[in-house]
């Protein structure tokens, strides 16, 4: 009984983050791969994806879909104490933040949660190598970021006694197979540089700082703590080989969803720790004053309200053109094709104007504004002019 | 030496009348093992005190411990007899089968399963739900199994102390059909008796298949599936990655001109250039060959549903696009 009311009141958190990151609206991360488009990510999961283009519950099916098994992997984790590990997982602020959206941070988590639950079975329970193989490939080609999972693999690989020569095998071919995926989609390489330079910057201290911050999102102020301790105590190399390596992912660029990668190690590092009833309450404690003090709510996508708010005047319209900076987000809200403002674009009939940044008023010629108040669109403008 | 264990759960009122059946097949020696999950009818306290009657039964009491499979598992661990079986202690399974499947067992059959889908079987009066959910279930079992089973569902069967003694290790408790889950782990070529079952009404108490156990069964089935997949691992590896290459490498020979950092930056700036002119993003733009000095691409829309795509040759020299032919 209590089993079933935990579930579903585990079903009820989950809904409740699916709604509120539907009503946020689209990200451009998110538009990225919903789109199935083809960078920066190889292409399994938003392949997947994919498959459901077009439909009109598209996205609040995936953000259900992806919360749920977010939310229900805090059951993988055991230890001395499931409460602890459970509450830790759930109310861990990347968690909240991270359930409901679309995004492959959030599923390299969960790949970093499967690893570290098969990694902690018995050697008999542990998978075939050839399968580990296989999961190993499909990880590689969901994100690249799962290259940093690659010690705990090893640790794996290991423990069922695989010879060293097949483990360079099941995860060096994987590796080739996605340097070989790389070299025919050069923008995803080219988004490799990017990520690399994005904080170039930014100070020691300053990386530092964020690193820091990082994980106090993964874990909570007082599950990242009492998560590092569990970490160090294990002495498990290929554990901590992997949360290093993602350390130093984040320490080269950080956005502030890679806070998720740092849970599931700091769930597990819970787990670790002997049975305390003060550390269910204290994790709890540890992250409400964790969103207190960083209030990293996501703000709301402009394209879903402009979009929206536009299709009520304008009924009819063929070209959404849009001047400063914006994503996919607008290709994906948008039913009308969407082109990027310059000067020598040829202006199009039923075209809209959209500004996301300060503009010069267009040619008042051709261009009619259309009242507006959303804020992010500095101004909106239709072109209602046949052009034969 | 044959060791039979009840798994019970609120049962007591079976157990006299199970107990007197049973006297009549045991032989000399043989006990039986009754496995209460702290049932509320007492029903391990009913089973002790027949023992003074029976005394070839014995009582494990189960407390903070659930579940039909963890019950039969604990209940052979603390078997004496070289020969193990299971069945019911609400009277569906009729005893008279039982020495049958424990001569079975005992004369080299690795399992011996009483059957209800064989010629002289039968479900009984089953609801007809009820029965297109184990005929279901049954089907989906048999694919998944090494092992040529017609009852792969039934919760009637025997098998050596040996070989339960070589799987033990790797049983998963959860679940409640425990013959799936010793069957999942025999070696192709097993040899398995079987022998018909006629399926009898419950005398007392009520049937344990509920939603959960539904979803356990699903959850061991998936498992199954899983294990089943490991006997081909490396297989499966191999062909996974073998698909990848040929899907993959082809379009990495074909570009394999931005190895050259000059062709990169040209090709770079064409497409920024190509892309500013018609007001898309760079990312609508998909790359697909280059050849000497031309480069052919794709531009998507990528919009939902109906995603346009346009094919453009550009000449990298001179950035002169055209639609391709």
């Amino acid at each position: 009984m209590q089993l079933r009311q935990m579930s579903l009141g585990l079903l009820f958190l989950a809904l409740a983050l699916t709604f509120f990151q539907f009503h946020i609206g689209i990200r451009t991360d998110e538009a990225k791969y919903l789109l199935n488009i083809p960078y920066p990510h190889p292409p399994f999961i938003r392949s997947i994806f994919g498959w459901t283009d077009g439909w009109i519950a598209q996205e609040i099916f995936w953000r259900f879909i992806l919360s749920l098994v977010l939310i229900f992997s805090g059951f993988l984790f055991r230890g001395r104490d499931p409460i602890v590990t459970l509450l830790a997982w759930i109310t861990a602020p990347a968690v909240l933040l991270a359930a409901g959206t679309v995004m492959l941070a959030p599923i390299t988590a969960l790949y970093a949660v499967f690893l570290l639950w098969i990694l902690g079975r018995d050697q008999e329970k542990i998978p075939h190598p050839g399968l580990i193989g296989v999961i190993w490939l499909i990880m590689l080609f969901s994100a690249y970021q799962s290259v940093l999972l690659g010690p705990l693999l090893l640790g794996i690989l290991l423990r069922k006694q695989t010879g060293w020569l097949r483990c360079g095998v099941v995860l060096g071919v994987p590796l080739l197979l996605l340097l070989i995926y790389t070299a025919g989609h050069p923008l995803s390489a080219a988004s490799f540089i990017l990520q690399g330079t994005k904080d170039a910057d930014l100070t020691f201290g300053m990386r530092l700082w964020n690193v820091w911050s990082l994980w106090l999102l993964g874990g909570g102020a007082v599950g990242t703590v009492a998560g590092l301790i569990g970490i160090v105590r294990s002495k498990n190399i290929w554990v901590i080989g992997s949360f290093v390596l993602f350390t130093l992912y984040v320490f080269l660029g950080s956005f502030s969803y890679y806070a998720i990668f740092f849970t599931p190690f700091f769930v597990w590092g819970i787990a670790k720790l002997p049975a305390s009833r003060i550390l269910r309450a204290a994790v709890v404690i540890g992250s409400i004053l964790t969103l207190w003090y960083f209030q990293p709510w996501p703000g709301p996508s402009i394209a879903r309200d402009a979009v929206r708010a536009l299709s009520k005047k304008e009924p009819v319209i063929a070209t959404l053109v849009i001047r400063g900076p914006f994503g996919h987000e607008w290709q994906y809200e948008s039913g009308a094709p969407v082109l990027r403002y310059g000067e020598d674009l040829p202006v199009r009939s039923w075209s809209i104007l959209i500004c996301t940044q300060e503009c010069p008023l267009p040619d008042g010629e051709i261009w009619k504004a259309i009242p507006m108040n959303i804020p992010g669109v500095f101004g909106m403008w239709k072109n209602a002019q046949w052009l034969y | 030496m044959l060791s039979l264990v009840l798994p019970t759960f609120n049962e007591s009122k079976n157990l006299e009348s199970l107990f007197e059946s049973l006297s009549r097949v045991l032989k000399e020696g043989d006990e039986v093992i009754v496995v209460d999950d702290d049932s509320a009818d007492r029903t391990w306290e009913r089973a002790e005190q027949l023992s003074s009657r029976f005394p070839f039964v014995r009582v494990i009491r189960r407390i903070g411990r659930r579940g039909l499979s963890s019950a039969v598992i604990e209940g052979f661990e603390a078997a004496k007899g070289d020969v193990l079986a299971v069945m019911d202690a609400d009277h569906q399974h009729d005893p008279q089968v039982l020495r049958a499947l424990a001569d079975a067992a005992g004369a080299g059959a690795s399992m011996a399963i009483a059957s209800r889908y064989m010629e002289g079987g039968a479900t009984g009066e089953w609801a007809s739900h009820r029965k297109f959910l184990s005929r279901a279930g049954t089907s989906f079992a048999q694919i998944l199994l090494p092992v040529p089973v017609s009852d792969p569902m039934s919760g009637f069967f025997a098998l050596p102390k040996s070989v339960f003694q070589s799987v033990d290790k790797k049983l998963s408790p959860r679940g409640f059909k425990i013959l799936l889950e010793i069957a999942s782990f025999l070696p192709r070529g097993s040899k398995i008796a079987e022998v018909p079952l006629q399926f009898r009404p419950r005398l007392h108490g009520e049937s344990k298949l509920s939603t959960k156990v539904l979803f356990s069964f699903g959850i061991q089935l998936v498992s199954l599936f899983f294990r089943k997949l490991e006997r081909y691992g490396w297989q499966l590896f191999a062909i996974l990655c073998i698909i990848a290459a040929l899907i993959f490498a082809p379009r990495a020979w074909v570009l394999r001109a931005l190895a050259d950092s000059e062709v990169r930056t040209a090709v770079q700036q064409r497409m920024a250039e190509f892309a500013d002119k018609n007001g898309w993003l760079l990312s609508d733009l998909d790359l697909r060959s280059i050849d000497g000095d031309t480069m052919r691409l794709f531009h998507h829309e990528h919009r939902r549903g109906d995603d346009q795509r346009e094919c453009f040759i550009i000449s990298i020299r001179s950035g002169v696009a055209a639609p391709c032919n």
